[in-house]
This record gives C-alpha cells, structure tokens and sequence, in this order.
C-alpha cells in the first residue's frame, strides 16, 4: 500500500486535471448553480486535503473531497444560520413547497432536489449518491443520527411526492470508505 | 417507474456532462495549493505566541510548575448541575518520590536524543521510575514540518511526563509514527496506533525499553478519533464502522465496545415537543447521568449542552440552550466538572475551552486567551480527579493535530505545560504537528 500512496500535493494536481467535472457535477446537485458550485468544490478540496498528507490511492483523495463537498455545504448553511440568528431575521431561502402541489408537474431529480431544505438535501443525496448508512451521513454531516433519520425520511418522502417514486428511508446495505476513523 | 436511487444516478451523469470539459482554473489552483500548505503549516503568530508562554510558565520553575490563574472555575466543587461535589481532588505527585510506589526498573538504557526537533528533557532514572502514579503521562512526540513545500520530520520520542511537567526520555523510536493510547504507571509496554505512511494504521504494544512493535488485533484509532472521557477519566474511542460505536482501549491492549450508560429516555425527557431543537447523547457522567447535545432547527451544528437524569427526572442546561446563548461542542466530563468548547455566539470555530454548569462557563485554566493563545480543537486526553491532561490543537474541524499538551486543575485554577510548543527552528521551517498520543496513567 506504501508504494501506491499519492501524496496531497499529488492528488490536488490529478483531482483538478481530471476529476474536476464530476466534483463540479456533485457540487451543483446540491447548490443548483454552478458559481457556488465552483467555490463549493474549492473549499471542499481544501478541507479533504488538509485533513492527511497522503492518500492510499487518487480514488480515495476524491472521495475524501466528495464527503467534503457535502459536509462544506451544510456548514454553509449554518454559517448562513448563524447570521440570520443573530440577526433575527426570519428568512428563509430554501422553503419546503407544498408536494402535493408539484404532484404530475415535469420536475427532475434536480429540481426536485432543490426544493428540499439543505441539510435534507445534503443527506438524502450522501444516502443515494454515496451510499451511506445513517450513521457514516450523521458522522460526515456533524448532525446526529436522529435527526439524519428525520431529514432522510422527510426528504425522501418529499422526493416521492414530488417524482412519483416510493422510495424508504432503510439503511443501504453497503457503505463506502469513511473519511473518519482508523483502520478499516 | 425507475426508483429515487436510479434518478439520482441520472441526474449526477447530467450534472457531470453540463460541466464536462471544466477544469479548475490555475489561479484556483494555486489558491487551493496556497491555503491546503498554509494549513499543514502553523500559523506564525500561534507559534510565537504559545513559545513565549512556554518559556515563561516553564521558567516560574515552583514546585508543582504551575500559576495561579485568576478565578477557580466552578470554585464551589459543583459538578453539572451545581450541586456541592463530595469528589476529591488528588493531589498529582509533583516531583519523584522513590518510596510512593516503588515499580521495579525495566532496564531503560538511559540515553537522550539530541536533536533541535525534541523538546528539553532528562534521562529516566531508577527513582523516577518508582515514583510514577496517577497522573503521569506517557507521551509520544514526532516533529513534522513543511520547509520549502517539502515534508519532512524528526526523530521519535517517547516521554514520561510528570505532573508538573519534567520530561523524561524514554525510547527513540525510529520507524513510523506511534500514537500513544493507553499506558499504565509502572509498566513497561504501552497499547500503540501504528500509522505506516499512506497505509491504514494498526494497532500494537510498544515496548518501552526496546521500541519494538508487537502488532495486536484490534482497532487502531487515529489521534483525532478521541470521543470523550469515561467517568473514570478514560479516553473512549469512536469506533469503525465495522466495531461497535466506541471502544475503551485499556493498558493491556484489551479493547471493549462502550455504551453510553443512563441514555435510555434522557433524549425524549429532554426534548420537548415544542422545543425546536433535537438531542443526541455526547458524553456520558455517571451511571444516571448524561450529557446531551442539542441541534435547534436552524442549524445543522449542535450548540447546546444538557445534562440529563432521566430517572431522576432532572435535566440542567449547561450552555446554549437558549437564543443567542452561543454553542458548545464536545462535552466531556472531567473530574466533577463538564468541560466543551463553546463560543458566545454560534461560530464556525469555537475557540475556547470552558468548564461549564448551570451557573455559567468559566475558563479551562490555561485556556484563557493570551495565556496559551488561541484554540483550535482542544483534545481531552484523560483526567485523575479533577486534574485534565488536554491539548491545543491547530485545526477546527477534521483532524486536530496537538500541539500543546496542559494539565489543568479544575478545582484549583492552575496549570501546567506538560510539553510546550515546538521550539524555534531555521527560517521557513513550520512545524505541522509535534505531539502524536497521549496516555494518562489513571
């Protein structure tokens, strides 16, 4: 394993070269324009790679950044909570509509993806984009798994009115490399 | 009708092909490269300010090194819900006193290591040897550095840290890096994480006298892998995926799953229907007692901290449990205190380390700004009464690297420095990470 190991440096050069559009795709599902997007992946590929000096492999260091992307954005949206709190303000920039109003509608995957809250949003995509259980979304998120448990099921349930779909909340059966903890 | 997971994968191959042929512009590039290094790096300031601290907690040189720091925190003995504590304080044992416990002597060869990359230290003798108990710290140290966009690092060293802060060289351990978890005093192997480079980290025994690895099954925490302190004052573990969610690791290098004990209803007691806001067990405090943490509806971070008895039917809030009451992250108990790192606003770092209760949140001792400088992950490393073992680490999220190792004592409102900041190195020089594990003799 030593000998395949890409150092940080390495992988950035490698992930920008030829792993930027499904990085920049991966964004924009979540933020739904592509300049956020683009400062979304740059600040997801400074959080993944300051976190280790090397990788086992350029797959890993994208995956690492692939979490980062989704975790980058739901910190944003505390940033932007924490402003509104201090500010009293009562806005809200990502309202759930009504999904019984969208029913029969020509909504996409994401469009109807934007219309979930974020953090539903950040969760349901990590469950069906990545694979994760409850508890590695909860783990990647910072939120804990009650509540992962709560967006999941309120977000997919949002998605089937919305789609059509009847789709559940249960755990998927396989999960993916984490980017936290030890030996695996 | 294709099912949510098939519309996902086509709505990512479309997202991917509406930014096909992007790549991220140079200038970004550069940036990403600029703030990724910059991070690996130490901030100057942080270094400078934290050296000159040092030196001069160092050299106050009284008995037990260390100050007095204004206020006690908590200063009635209250633990999380500001009853009077009935828990004693031990007194740690601050200078070698061969008569206390008298451990046989393995055969330590004795040597120093010589290098501008380890901090001061002595050579291990036969009647500090003896004198280890409560309180002392095995600490395993490896300077890394960034110098000129090249990595590089020092020798390895493992310390037997007193109380008041006397170093005293164990072993050099050349080889890949070892992160210290679990040691008792007296004994002459210490429970190891083992990190080859760009490999997975295995667990192992380290032999103390030797520096040999015995490679063991078990789980292999990373440093940052650290949850909280049992009510013993143990370091517990957040587990992998494929063990339970935390692992004790004892000095032996016996391992066991852990549970949270008193969590069976603390979080429906705790949460009221109306109250906007979802807990989850953090930490636990006794056998009745837990600690929570509270997420509001508003954010995706937790920021409140209850200690709830649910067979009591008691439940305090700690800190940020009310609008614009700031947040608190990683509750942990030491001694008969909570300790977490709050923030008087909801931040994206908090940066202080607090002894919080009902009656507010006073400093860690050591803590305060300006007398450690700034804070980035305090990592708790294990607790003999109300003596904490902590460290300053330089990053907020993600992977702590300590930096600074302290022991505070709660009760009392000092501290020492157990093992101070990098010391100063040729220009260009910026150290990365310094202290790799520590484990505190209970």
């Amino acid at each position: 394993m030593s000998g395949t190991a890409v150092k940080w440096d390495e992988a950035l050069s490698a992930l920008a070269a030829e792993r930027y559009p499904r990085l920049l795709g991966r964004a924009m599902l979540l933020c739904g324009d592509r300049a956020s997007a683009e400062d979304l992946v740059q600040e997801a590929l400074v959080s993944a790679l300051r976190t280790r000096r090397s990788f086992e492999s350029l797959n890993q260091a994208e995956q690492y950044v692939r979490r980062a992307i989704a975790s980058r954005y739901v910190d944003s949206v505390r940033s932007e909570s924490a402003a509104r709190r201090r500010e009293r303000a009562l806005l809200d920039d990502s309202p759930v509509p009504d999904p019984a109003g969208a029913v029969g509608t020509a909504l996409d995957l994401a469009s109807g993806l934007r219309r979930l809250p974020p953090r539903e949003r950040a969760c349901v995509a990590l469950r069906y984009l990545d694979g994760l259980s409850t508890r590695e979304t909860a783990d990647a998120l910072s939120l804990s798994e009650g509540a992962v448990k709560r967006y999941l099921a309120d977000g997919i349930a949002a998605l089937n009115a919305l789609l059509g779909t009847n789709d559940t909340a249960d755990d998927p059966m396989t999960a993916s490399v984490a980017p936290k903890g030890g030996a695996r | 009708m294709s099912g949510l997971g098939d519309l996902f994968g086509e709505a990512e191959i479309r997202a991917v092909n509406s930014a096909g042929g992007s790549r991220l512009a140079a200038e970004s590039l550069d940036e990403v490269r600029g703030r990724v290094r910059r991070t690996h790096a130490r901030r100057a300031a942080f270094r400078t300010g934290l050296v000159a601290v040092a030196v001069v907690v160092l050299g106050v040189g009284t008995l037990y090194g260390v100050n007095r720091l204004g206020p006690a925190p908590a200063a009635d003995g209250g633990g999380p819900t500001g009853a009077a504590s009935d828990t004693p304080s031990p007194s740690p044992s601050a200078s070698p006193s061969p008569s206390e416990t008298g451990f046989a002597w393995p055969g330590f060869v004795g040597s120093l290591t010589t290098d501008p990359h380890v901090p001061d230290a002595s050579v291990i003798t036969r009647d500090v040897w003896a004198s280890t108990g409560p309180g002392w710290a095995l600490v395993s140290y490896r300077e890394t550095w960034v110098k000129d966009g090249a990595d590089d690092r020092g020798p390895q060293v493992i310390y037997l840290v007193s109380p008041a802060g006397d170093r005293y060289e164990l072993v050099n351990v050349p080889g890949d890096t070892v992160s210290v978890l679990a040691w008792a005093a007296g004994s002459p192997t210490a429970a190891v994480s083992v990190q080859p480079d760009g490999d997975a980290p295995y667990f192992a025994m380290l032999d103390l006298v030797t520096g040999e690895l015995t490679k063991r099954d078990g789980y292999a925490p990373y440093i940052w892998s650290l949850a909280f302190l049992d009510a013993d004052g143990a370091p517990v573990w957040t587990g992998n995926d494929g063990t339970s969610a935390y692992v004790s690791i004892a000095s032996d290098g016996s391992q066991s799953a852990y549970e949270i004990p008193a969590v069976a209803g603390a979080v429906d007691f705790a949460t009221s229907p109306d109250g906007g806001f979802d807990c989850a067990p953090a930490a636990p405090f006794d056998e009745t007692t837990v600690l929570l943490s509270c997420t509001f509806e508003d954010s995706a971070m937790p920021s409140g901290v209850m200690s709830v008895d649910a067979s009591a039917g008691e439940k305090v809030n700690l800190y940020g449990m009310g609008e614009g009451d700031g947040m608190a992250l990683n509750p942990t108990r030491a001694g008969s205190y909570v300790v977490a790192r709050t923030a008087p606003e909801l931040a994206e770092c908090p940066s202080e380390y607090s002894v919080i209760s009902a009656d507010g949140a006073v400093p860690v001792p050591g803590s305060e700004a300006g007398s450690l400088g700034a804070i980035s992950t305090p990592v708790p490393f294990g607790a003999v009464g109300n003596q904490l073992v902590w460290a300053l680490s330089n990053e907020c999220y993600s992977t702590p690297q300590p930096m600074v190792v302290v022991r505070s004592d709660l009760a009392a409102g000092t501290y020492s420095v157990l093992m101070p900041y990098p010391k100063d190195r040729p220009a260009g020089e910026e150290p990365m990470q310094s202290v790799t594990g520590v484990a505190v003799a209970q």
